[in-house]
């Protein structure tokens, strides 16, 4: 079953110099457990595509189905709803709440799904062993360095269980051991637990590592390959 | 745990929070501590209102206010009176006899209130038994006949108190005077002097230095000395239009710190001056009533009317509407003080959080981003603002309340204040802060009323931006 479909969606921003058309009839499925990397060169769509597969941006055409629901029939907050239930998501930076620890930052958004405090413990401790770092939940972010900050971004937005986990540019701002290792955590996850990842990047190390690559151009899908 | 975040988020900026907390901090401390200042002086001006003045109600005859008639009086009052002193509720009752006269000494005369008490009754109305200044004499007996017990400020009037310094000089004087053992002090011991310019100038030409106000007040409260068992002459009209007078002794000096009471008022015994006067047995001109619980005498006050028909009752506030107006001013006072303050605050407090709002933009559109719905991004800002300000408030309570606390044993003296002023006034110089909790409780409910109404525009500007753009912004 398709955890998430794009039907001829279209997203078009009006600019003084014109209309420009990010996203332009782009129709993808992406299956359970898949590890997808978009690619595409910059100003190519792949940001606007990503933030409309999550729910944070409407497309003007098309429609988009999660688990066959249509989230482009639900109110801006039902929406925020629908996210924090259904998709995780990483950012390329700015992920985490300074002020908590890792610990609470991975705790927060169970919070604030209302779960109870002893399966928010668990789950917390699972998820940042799962990503390596069980030594450091006491650490708030300003300790912890760029790579390791991205991984706790990735615990995080495992924690609230979701369907997939969409991930723009996560190792943009990494140097290239630290993306390699944040790759292969990733792809870890995909393999051992099957978590559906879907991201972006420039990176051709990172491309070589997706199973499924999209090549997007001027907001059209030109190549969909899977290995 | 938005709580924690927002308790946590203050201190990102330390210092500019650590600013605003203590402004609110020194501004409710300056109100609590003021408003506590000013409900310990209206306590006291009340107190002193009811005990050594009005009490808490009094029955005249209606038109006796208008020129204080010697004719215009209570008939039958001493029998009312014990009708009355027998209800519930009333503590006690005092029958009196008020005749306007002249009072003069062999120098100096002076127009005065004769009010004649039953000594033993009166002790239990008001305090002028209690207000006798350390070596004042003696309050009036019950049953000797031609004493007189007079205020201080009269007393100076009539040249019946001075100054004078004794062989044991005050040692406030000594430690301020240039060189101990001056003779120039030596040689003011045992002079008299009644005007206060005189000693005034006197001590300062002495010490060889001005003096401070407060200093002089001092010394010159333990210098004054009291002619006591000295005639007073009194004269009036009697009851059938005949001028008379008598001579009366001193035998104590009262001083209820009000120069309206302590320089007009003058006691001496009911019957002595009913005789005196011609005036008909059991007739009075006040009768004043003292209650068991003060607080609301308005519902005794048709009791009390029914003893006396015809005649005219009225509370301590009707008496005193001066007092009580201000009471109801010094009880709101706070409040406008706060309300002002806080005004003045929370503009500090919106610009502070829209700094600390714009600062998290990218925060903020990430929080939202991954699920944080507007409801609690808004109660986040609405937490973090409305701690701000009552971490501060509570600071601001607790120095207050110290102090306060510490005032309320040792008391404030504002004597070196223009004491006399104040006395004009009728108001006490030494006071007692006075906290109230409710009042309190109530401060700290506006603070944060304040915090919430100054968090909306920093919380609006937070959910201004979309999420993906505020995620954007470089
Ligand atoms: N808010 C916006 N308003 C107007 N135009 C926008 C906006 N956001 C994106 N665009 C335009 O849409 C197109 C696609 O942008 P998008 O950010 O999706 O590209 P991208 O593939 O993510 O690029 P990059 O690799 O640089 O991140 C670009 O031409 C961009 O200028
Ligand atoms: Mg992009």
């Amino acid at each position: 079953m398709n955890v998430l479909e794009t039907r001829s969606i279209t997203r078009i921003y009006k600019e003084a110099a014109g209309e420009i058309r990010a996203v332009d009839g782009i129709s993808l499925t992406f299956q359970k457990g898949e590890f997808a990397a978009i690619v595409g060169p910059s100003g190519s769509g792949k940001t606007t595509l990503l933030n409309l597969m999550g729910g944070l941006d409407r497309p003007d055409t098309g429609s988009i189905l999660v688990d066959a629901v249509d989230i482009c029939g639900l109110n801006a907050r039902q929406l925020v709803d629908f996210r924090l239930y259904n998709i995780g998501f990483v950012f390329q930076a700015y992920n985490l709440i300074p002020v908590l620890t890792a610990e609470e930052n991975v705790e927060f958004i169970m919070q604030l799904q209302k779960r109870p405090r002893a399966e928010r413990r668990q789950r917390t401790h699972e998820v940042l062993a799962a990503v390596g770092l069980a030594d450091r939940m006491k650490s708030r972010p300003a300790k912890l360095s760029g790579g390791q900050q991205q991984r706790v971004a990735v615990a995080r937005a495992l924690a609230s269980k979701p369907k997939f986990v969409l991930a723009d540019e996560p190792t943009a701002n990494l140097d290239s051991k630290s993306a390699e290792n944040l790759l292969e955590i990733m792809e870890k996850l995909n393999r051992e637990e099957s978590i559906t990842f879907i991201f972006s990047t420039h990176d051709p190390r990172v491309v070589a590592r997706a199973r499924r690559v999209i090549t997007l151009v001027d907001g059209k899908v030109i190549r969909d390959e899977t290995a | 745990m938005i709580l924690v975040i927002a308790w946590k988020n203050i201190w990102r900026s330390k210092t500019r929070s650590l600013v605003v907390m203590a402004a609110f901090a020194l501004g409710v401390f300056s109100v609590v501590f003021g408003a506590a200042v000013m409900i310990g002086l209206m306590d006291r001006r009340m107190y002193n209102a009811i005990h050594n003045e009005v009490s808490h109600l009094q029955v005249h005859h209606p038109q006796f206010a208008d020129n204080e008639d010697i004719h215009l009086g209570i008939r039958h009052s001493d029998a009312a009176a014990d009708s009355l002193a027998r209800l519930r509720g009333i503590k006690s009752v005092s029958t009196r006899i008020l005749v306007q006269g002249m009072a003069g000494t062999a120098e100096k005369t002076a127009g005065v209130m004769i009010c004649g008490i039953n000594p033993e009754i009166e002790k239990h109305v008001t305090d002028i038994h209690r207000v006798i200044p350390h070596k004042g004499g003696d309050y009036l007996s019950g049953d000797c006949r031609g004493e007189i017990l007079i205020g201080e400020k009269l007393a100076r009037e009539l040249n019946l108190a001075y100054y004078s310094l004794h062989d044991t000089l005050p040692r406030e004087l000594l430690s301020l005077a240039k060189e101990k053992a001056s003779p120039a002090l030596d040689s003011l011991k045992g002079i008299r002097f009644v005007s206060d310019k005189a000693f005034e100038d006197a001590l300062n030409q002495a010490c060889g230095s001005t003096l401070s106000a407060k200093s002089l007040y001092r010394i010159k409260r333990q210098s004054l000395q009291y002619s006591l068992r000295k005639k007073v002459v009194l004269t009036f009209q009697s009851y059938d239009g005949e001028l008379t007078g008598a001579a009366f002794r001193v035998c104590g000096i009262f001083r209820t710190k009000n120069a309206m009471v302590d320089g007009v008022r003058v006691f001496v015994n009911k019957d002595e001056i009913a005789e005196l006067a011609a005036i008909p047995k059991g007739f009075a001109h006040e009768v004043a009533v003292l209650l068991e619980d003060g607080t609301r005498p308005d519902e005794v006050k048709a009791a009390v009317s029914g003893n006396f028909p015809g005649m005219l009752t009225e509370t301590w506030k009707e008496l005193q509407p001066d007092v009580a107006y201000m009471k109801t001013m010094v009880d709101n006072i706070m409040y406008i003080y706060l309300s002002i303050i806080l005004l003045a605050l929370v503009f500090g407090l919106v610009n502070t959080m829209l700094m600390a709002v714009l600062e998290r933009t990218r925060e903020l559109g990430m929080l939202r981003a991954v699920g944080m719905n507007n409801k609690r991004v808004f109660r986040m800002i609405m937490l973090e603002t409305v701690l701000l300000a009552i971490s501060g408030t509570v600071a601001g309570i607790l120095i207050a309340g110290i102090l306060i606390a510490w005032k309320a044993k040792t008391g404030i003296d504002l004597s070196y204040l223009y004491g006399e002023g104040y006395e004009a006034w009728g108001f006490d110089t030494f006071l007692y802060p006075v906290i109230r909790w409710k009042e309190i409780a109530e401060a700290m409910m506006l603070v944060i009323l304040a915090g919430v109404l100054a968090s909306v525009m920093p919380a609006r500007r937070a959910l201004r931006m979309k999420p993906v753009d505020a995620l954007k912004t470089e």
